[in-house]
This record gives structure tokens, sequence and C-alpha cells, in this order.
């Protein structure tokens, strides 16, 4: 379509100084960016200093690929005049295989990329990300949560056989 | 921004939420500096952001919470401890996903029916109803809950809105009585729910209805495998049209009862939109006054706007209006204006 050329474009700012050029469209993807750019829409230059290069391209991909098949999506739409439902679920089956794809991270970058996706507001990628790390966790046992996201336990001994005190905690063991 | 992917997200519980929007509202410079834990760069599990952990502890169910998750360091337990909202609804109904999940990890189906499991599960519910206080909605008890319990419940849930028994009574003791007065203690209970319970008797049901008059659904099921004595359940019906004037939603599963005595529900519990018979035997009338051809019978069934039947005494099931049985297609006549029915 001849429309992206005349799209705004707008520059992304990362915290280490590094520049994105993206459509309007993209960045609208971030609710954060747009409500800015809806009160100021002169805005070309958009620093985002709580965001580094390689989590700000991640979330840029994400946008891309979510406003490209909704674009699709609607393209469909238009032409056949209703859209048909296989044709639907399976975009959406490619786009949930995409997103499964893009959460093959490791648990820091994931750490960062559920921080941007919430500062950018951007509420897919919140909710990809959320699920991603509460599916992590679930069925582990203490010691395996604490393996699996590198996290030191800094409950003393006195206080770990409190909480054993109060409840015998059955299912604490996992297999 | 947190609530996105909360489970139950309502825009009266997004307080903290919006506490945290000052925070990170984009383009103000001083707002960056007050929000040193957001820099992506921290990359440490154990320190991320309290609202977004809680998002993530909400995925989860109520046991992993309390059984795992909350012990992996004192940042994460001081999460799960000090987020009310975490433990608005708090499931730990033995037939739920929790516990089926869990139940499958420890792999020793023995055990679960040992009484010290229940036990220890009654030890986490109370932890669970420490931590959530006022804030808890809803809560769920599976097999494992007693009379200590509820008692516990009824003095530290002042909120609770819906109850859920299940499996109450089949393996542990547990004195109606007892548990009548607990329930009265709940002020603002709307909804409760027995599920394969052994059920109370008639003359604590009426109990119930005198101490929860604010009572708006109910929901009595027996355990399925058992045999259905229409005798004895007869009471335990008659006592819902005495005292819970203001149910709306009535659930009798499994059960037996009699044409009149669903007449005496509906004549006096005016506000009744839902009636769900699923899976219960309805036997007809001996009183020749009640008739299908009775006027004021039919306005007051009119206002059912969803009912749901099967019939109780066979195992097929009925698509076809023509293959209900006499009991099932002569409340449809009574309810002809019901908006939703159910056959299954």
């Amino acid at each position: 379509m001849a429309r992206s050329s005349t799209e705004n474009m707008i520059t992304l700012m990362s915290s280490d100084g590094e520049e994105f050029m993206v459509t309007e469209k993209v960045a609208r993807e971030c609710t954060t960016i747009r409500n800015m750019l809806e009160d100021d829409c002169v805005i070309t230059n958009i620093p985002l200093p709580n965001v580094t290069s390689d989590i700000l391209s991640m979330v840029i991909e994400y946008c891309m690929e979510h406003v490209a098949a909704a674009e699709k999506a609607a393209a469909e739409t238009a032409e056949k005049g209703s859209s048909s439902a296989p044709a639907a679920a399976k975009a959406n089956k490619d786009l949930e295989e995409w997103d499964k794809a893009f959460m093959n991270v490791d648990v820091y970058t994931l750490c960062d990329l559920i921080l941007a996706a919430n500062y950018l507001n951007v509420s897919g990628l919140l909710d990809l990300t959320i699920q991603t790390a509460a599916n992590l966790i679930k069925g582990k046992s203490p010691e395996q949560i604490r393996k699996t996201f590198h996290i030191q336990n800094d409950l003393s001994l006195e206080e770990e056989e409190k909480i054993r005190s109060q409840t015998p905690w059955a299912f604490e063991k996992s297999e | 921004m947190w609530t996105i992917g909360a489970p139950e997200p309502s825009a009266e519980d997004n307080d903290w939420s919006e506490l945290y929007l000052s925070q990170i509202n984009l383009g103000k410079e001083e707002d960056e500096e007050n929000a040193p834990e957001l820099s992506p760069g921290d990359r440490d599990w154990a320190e991320l952001h309290p609202d977004a952990l809680v998002v993530i502890f909400r995925k989860m169910g109520t046991l992993e919470v309390l059984s795992r998750a909350s012990k992996v360091c004192r940042p994460w337990r001081k999460v799960a401890k000090c987020d009310p909202l975490l433990w608005r609804r708090i499931d730990m109904g033995t037939g739920g996903k929790d516990f089926s999940r869990l139940y499958k990890y420890d792999g020793v189906r023995k055990k679960w029916r040992r009484s010290s499991l229940n036990g220890s599960l009654a030890e986490m519910a109370k932890v669970a109803v420490d931590w959530g206080g006022s804030s808890v909605e809803q809560l769920l008890i599976g097999s494992f809950c007693d009379n200590d319990l509820l008692d516990y419940i009824a003095d530290r849930a002042s909120n609770l809105k819906r109850l859920s028994l299940i499996g109450l009574g089949n393996s542990a003791y547990i004195s109606h009585g007892r548990m009548a007065k607990a329930l009265g203690r709940l002020k603002q209970l709307e909804e409760l729910e027995f599920e394969r319970c052994k059920l109370p008797q008639g003359v604590i049901m009426n109990a119930i209805g005198v101490m929860c008059p604010q009572l708006k659904r109910l929901k009595l099921q027996k355990p399925s495998f058992e045999r259905i004595y229409y005798e004895e359940e007869s009471n335990l019906t008659l006592g819902i049209p005495k005292t819970m004037h203001r149910l709306e939603y009535l659930q009798l599963l499994c059960l037996c009862t009699r044409n009149e005595e669903l007449m005496k529900i509906l004549a006096k519990c005016p506000n009744l939109k839902m009636l769900d018979l699923r899976g219960s035997t309805v036997y007809k009338s001996y009183d020749s006054s009640i008739r299908v051809k009775d006027d004021k019978l039919r306005a007051q069934c009119s206002r059912i706007l969803t009912l749901m039947l099967s019939h109780g005494m066979s195992s097929q099931t009925h698509k076809q209006y023509d293959d209900i049985s006499d009991d099932a297609c002569c409340l449809i006549h009574w309810m002809p204006t019901s908006k939703h029915y159910c056959l299954c």
C-alpha cells in the first residue's frame, strides 16, 4: 500500500542512545506513546530512558507483527465483504504461534520485557509476558523457582522453620 | 497498567495501579527519577515490581501461591502476604483446578484421604484467610472443611460474599447447627453453595435462612453417587420457602422434590429469576389443587427467566420438546416466558 510511505515516522530513542524509526501506527501500539501523540501531534522524537535498545527492538518487533496481522485481517475483510471464520481462526493461531516463539527468551529478558511492556503500556505484550512468567512458576517447588529465576533465598532458617510450623505445607514438594 | 491480565479486573479495584501510573507518567523528568525500580537494567526477579508480581501471582492458583511462590524469598512473600487483592477469591475446593494439579504432582493418591493432609489444608486455608482478611469475597473450600475452619472464616472474612462448600461432610464430621451459627456471622454473604455435600436438614436450612436473610443464591447438590430418598429431602426444600425470601438464583441439583414444594418456593421467593433442577427428580403433585391451569401459579412462574432441567429418572439426553418427560414438560408449561431453557 502506498499509504505507508506517506505515513508519519516516529523516532524512538532507547536509554543507551540508539534510535529506532517506526511508523506512527506501530508506535501507537504503545498506549503511553499514543497518549503523548494525542497530546502533542507534532512530536516526532521520543526518548525512552527506561528501555534499553535490545529490549526496545523486541517491543517494536512485537508491535510490528501485531499491526501487520491486524492490517492483513482488515484487508481480507474489506476484500471479501465479510471475514471468513476459518481464515480468521488460522490467522489467530499463526499469531499465537508467533507469540509463543517470541517468548522463547531467558528470564532476565522476560523480566525486562515485563517492565518495558508496562512502561510503554502495550497491553497485549504485558499480558503475554505475565502469562509466560506465571507458567514458569506454576508447578515448581520454591527451590526450583529460585533456580529458574536466579533468586537468592534470603529467608533465614528461623523464618523457614516458622513458616513450616505455621503450616505443614503438604504441597511444597513437586516432582 | 499492571491490571492488564488480571483475572477479574474491575475499575474500583485499581487504586494501586493509579498510584503507580502517577509514577510512570512518561515525559516528566522528575518521575523518571522517582521510579528507579522500574529500570529494566535491574534484572532481578526477587525485586520485580510488586504490582507486576501480584499480576503474575493472580494468574496462578491460590494453593500455588500459598504453598510455593510465597516461600521463594522475602520480597515474594511480602507481595503474597501484603496484597489483599490477591486473596479476593480463594479457591481451595478440592475439585478445583489447583488441587487436581497439585494432587497429580504429588502422585500419592491414597494420601489425599488421610486426615493429616486434610488438617494441613485447613491450616493453609486459615493462612489464606488471614492474609486476605476483609478483602476475601469468594471462598471455595473442599472436603477438608470442618467447624473450626468455618468459625475461623466467620471471624475474619467479614466481607465474604460467596461461600462454596465442596464435598463437605464427606471426610470430616461437621455439626450443621454450629455451621449455621458461623454462617450467621457472615453479614455480607449473598451466595451459598453446597456442592456434592451431605446436606443439612430442613430445620438447619430454616435457621440458615433466618441468620442470613440477605442470601440471593443458593445451591444444593448431593453427591451424585448417593441414592436419592424423597422423604429425607422434602424437609430440606421446605426450609427454603419459609425463610429465604430474597433468593434470586436457586439450584437444586441431584435432589428429590415435589411439584407443590416448588410451587411454595415460587410463591415465597418473589425475586427468583433462575431455577436449576438438573439431575433432580420432581415428583408429581398429589395435591389436586395445584394444576397447570392455575393462572395464579402461572403468573408466579412467569418471572423465571432461566430454567434448567434434566430428567433425573432417565439417563438419556432430551433435546426435543416432545421427548421430555411429563414432569419436565409440566414445568415448561408452567414457565412459558422463561428466556433460556437448558435441557441436559
